[in-house]
């Protein structure tokens, strides 16, 4: 599914990624760890096409599609999802009409008919159960005055309504309570199948007690140093990075 | 021969870029001198259709309209406890505006006002309005007054050749009474006019005034409005600014807050395209202990458009526990657009809650990222951005309807009709 062969990059100057090699393959989920500074959060926005990256060697390839050079919402339309570690507040514009334009520009991208409103709807009422959200977010301002815990749901919300192929989430555990990280794990559960695929980007092993990882990366200093299996996190999380740098 | 020597006179006394509070709107590169040589006349037929597609829509009977400065009576909608008077007009002996030091009782002859004695040298267009006997109108809302509908004031000027309209107001709030206005200024002539109005806006003790300005019509002229408050005890006064279009305005809100507990809260925008000039200047004087003001405008500029925001707070030195506070945000998306800000804050008491923010800035592009990544295009991520940035200014107005009608208004100048 997605493909990243020898991934360099730099911003200005400053070398970030230092020849990234991953291959993520339909219902597989990886998680990538390492410490702060590491180029994690570069990954995820290199492989989502933000601007201010560039690519000097190498190539991400998505269902056998290059997507270096593609703008965001190219990317998003081929079925890329990004859950952002600091979501952005849009007071003002509902979350219902942010989703259907969302979805609306997506469909019409893709030459599909237009989503009809009750099913639309349907989706909403569903993916707010399913996530214990009160329907009234729907009418508010997306992200609006959400604690951090539920601007990380409503990443999780979005996510559900947009059913990705590739779902990419930074850091979505970190500020979460128990009970917060358990709702958003059986999310991202609930849209696991075999045909889809995440990266999880994470510091810390707790989310992946509930979202069992098929592989786990280490990444330090933008390479990638270390590749196991879910143990590997447990490791990390007793011995720290500087074990595995060594 | 004494016309023109008039006009020379008039054109002469128009700010220039030396007149400290004129210094970033040049009014005169905007008008031509001849624009001063015909006067207020009766309106050309006003074209109905023409006037109905720029009328903001909304659910209120109540009409006061204006044709080039007179009032139409014919055509305007009071409710009850509204009484309209035409005064005689300021001569040009006496430049004073027509309200006593308190603020209160009127008259038909002009005095000396306490609080604006220094208003002509305050700005000229002051001293045009009350050089060219300007027909005066009194507005009164009786004490105990309450109407939860706006009454629209709708100013319509109209011309074959370019002219000097000139309109002059006096808004008079009776105690307790609760007033709320939609005040417009719509253009139709072709040609180029100079709009000068002139408001004073007098709240007795414990009224409360929400007025509210829409500049939503294209139009070729440019316009001068404005407004000098005086608050009496306990009185509250919102004023909201909204512009989106015009090819030069200037806002004036001159606001004392003259008595204890007074408070003022001034919100709008600017978020225009197209060349356009709007100048915001607003000047809040605390001349009593415990009043508050606040003070918030938001403005974006595209396409070549330019403006000024003018952030005045005076808090006199017995003006103590004053609440004040001022934020101006301005987003510049070409190259060409172009703002100045300038806060001015001048407090002689100790015991004061005083603060100011003011930015100038592009797109969070972070921000439009984060929007990208969820499909939308650049472009209407960009616009959903600014909207959700202007939305700050409007969304308290105490009218759902209103607020509706205002936010549908930036959604289409944002391209995002989609978005209602």
């Amino acid at each position: 599914m997605l493909e990243i062969s020898k991934l360099s990059t730099k911003i200005n100057d400053t070398k970030i990624l230092k020849g990234i090699n991953l291959s993520v393959k339909p219902g597989e989920i990886h998680a990538i760890m390492g410490p702060n500074g590491s180029g994690k959060s570069t990954l995820a926005s290199v492989i989502t096409g933000k601007d201010g990256h560039e690519v000097i060697d190498g190539n991400i390839k998505f269902l056998n599609e290059e997507i270096v050079g593609l703008s965001p919402e190219e990317i998003a339309h081929l079925g890329i999802f990004l859950s952002f570690q600091y979501p952005v507040e849009i007071p003002g514009v509902s979350l219902m009409t942010f989703m259907k334009a969302c979805i609306d520009q997506r469909h019409e991208k893709l030459n599909m008919p237009a989503m009809p409103a009750s099913e639309f709807i349907k989706k909403m009422k569903q993916a707010c159960k399913s996530l214990n959200i009160d329907s009234n977010w729907l009418s508010r301002g997306v992200n609006n005055g959400f604690s951090g815990g539920e601007k990380k749901r409503n990443e999780i919300f979005q996510m559900l309504m947009l059913k990705p192929k590739l779902a990419i989430l930074d850091e979505t555990d970190s500020g979460l309570d128990v009970d917060a990280l358990k709702i958003v794990s059986s999310g991202i559960n609930m849209l696991r199948n075999k045909n889809n695929s995440f990266i999880i980007i994470t510091h810390y092993e707790r989310i992946l007690n509930y979202v069992v990882p098929d592989f786990v990366h280490i990444l330090s200093d933008g390479k990638i140093i270390h590749s196991g299996g879910a143990d590997l996190a447990k490791k990390i999380e007793t011995t720290g990075y500087s074990e595995i740098e060594k | 021969m004494k016309a023109i020597k008039q006009v020379d006179y008039l054109f002469d006394l128009l700010p220039g870029p030396k007149t400290e509070n004129w210094k970033y709107t040049n009014i005169k590169k905007f008008l031509t001198k001849d624009v001063l040589l015909e006067k207020n006349e009766k309106a050309d037929d006003v074209d109905g259709k023409k006037l109905k597609k720029n009328i903001i829509s909304i659910n209120s009977p109540y009409l006061i309209l204006f044709e080039n400065g007179l009032l139409n009576k014919k055509k305007s909608i009071v409710p009850s406890g509204v009484i309209i008077k035409k005064i005689e007009s300021v001569k040009k002996e006496n430049h004073s505006l027509h309200i006593n030091p308190k603020g209160s009782g009127f008259s038909n002859k002009p005095k000396d006002s306490f609080l604006f004695k220094n208003g002509e040298k305050l700005d000229n267009l002051l001293k045009i309005n009350n050089l060219c006997n300007t027909p005066t109108y009194v507005v009164e809302f009786e004490p105990g007054f309450v109407c939860d509908e706006y009454i629209k004031i709708t100013s319509v000027f109209q011309s074959r050749r370019s002219r000097l309209n000139q309109q002059r107001i006096l808004f008079m709030a009776h105690p307790k009474s609760n007033v709320k206005i939609l005040e417009q200024n719509i253009d139709l002539s072709e040609c180029s006019n100079f709009n000068n109005s002139v408001s004073e806006i007098i709240c007795l003790q414990k009224s409360c005034l929400e007025h509210v300005i829409i500049d939503s019509a294209k139009q070729n002229s440019v316009s001068v409005k404005s407004f000098f408050v005086t608050q009496q005890e306990k009185s509250h006064s919102s004023f909201y600014n909204f512009s989106l279009a015009g090819k030069m305005s200037r806002n004036n809100y001159h606001v004392n807050l003259n008595e204890p507990q007074a408070s003022t809260n001034l919100s709008g925008f600017s978020c225009i395209k197209n060349k356009s000039h709007i100048d915001n200047f607003i000047n809040v004087i605390h001349s009593a202990p415990n009043c508050k003001s606040s003070q918030l405008f938001k403005n974006i500029y595209k396409e070549g458009s330019s403006g000024v925001f003018f952030g005045g707070i005076f808090v006199d030195k017995n003006s103590q526990k004053t609440k004040a506070f001022q934020q101006n945000n301005n987003i510049l998306l070409s190259d060409s657009s172009s703002v100045n800000a300038i806060p001015k804050l001048e407090i002689f008491a100790d015991d004061v809650e005083c603060s100011h923010g003011c930015t100038i800035g592009q797109p969070d592009f972070d921000a439009v990222f984060y929007l990208q990544s969820r499909g939308l295009r650049k472009e209407d991520a960009i616009s959903i951005l600014n909207f959700a940035f202007l939305n700050e200014t409007f969304k308290n107005l105490s009218s759902k309807e209103l607020e509706g009608v205002v936010r549908n208004l930036v959604l289409k100048q944002l391209n995002l009709k989609n978005y209602s």
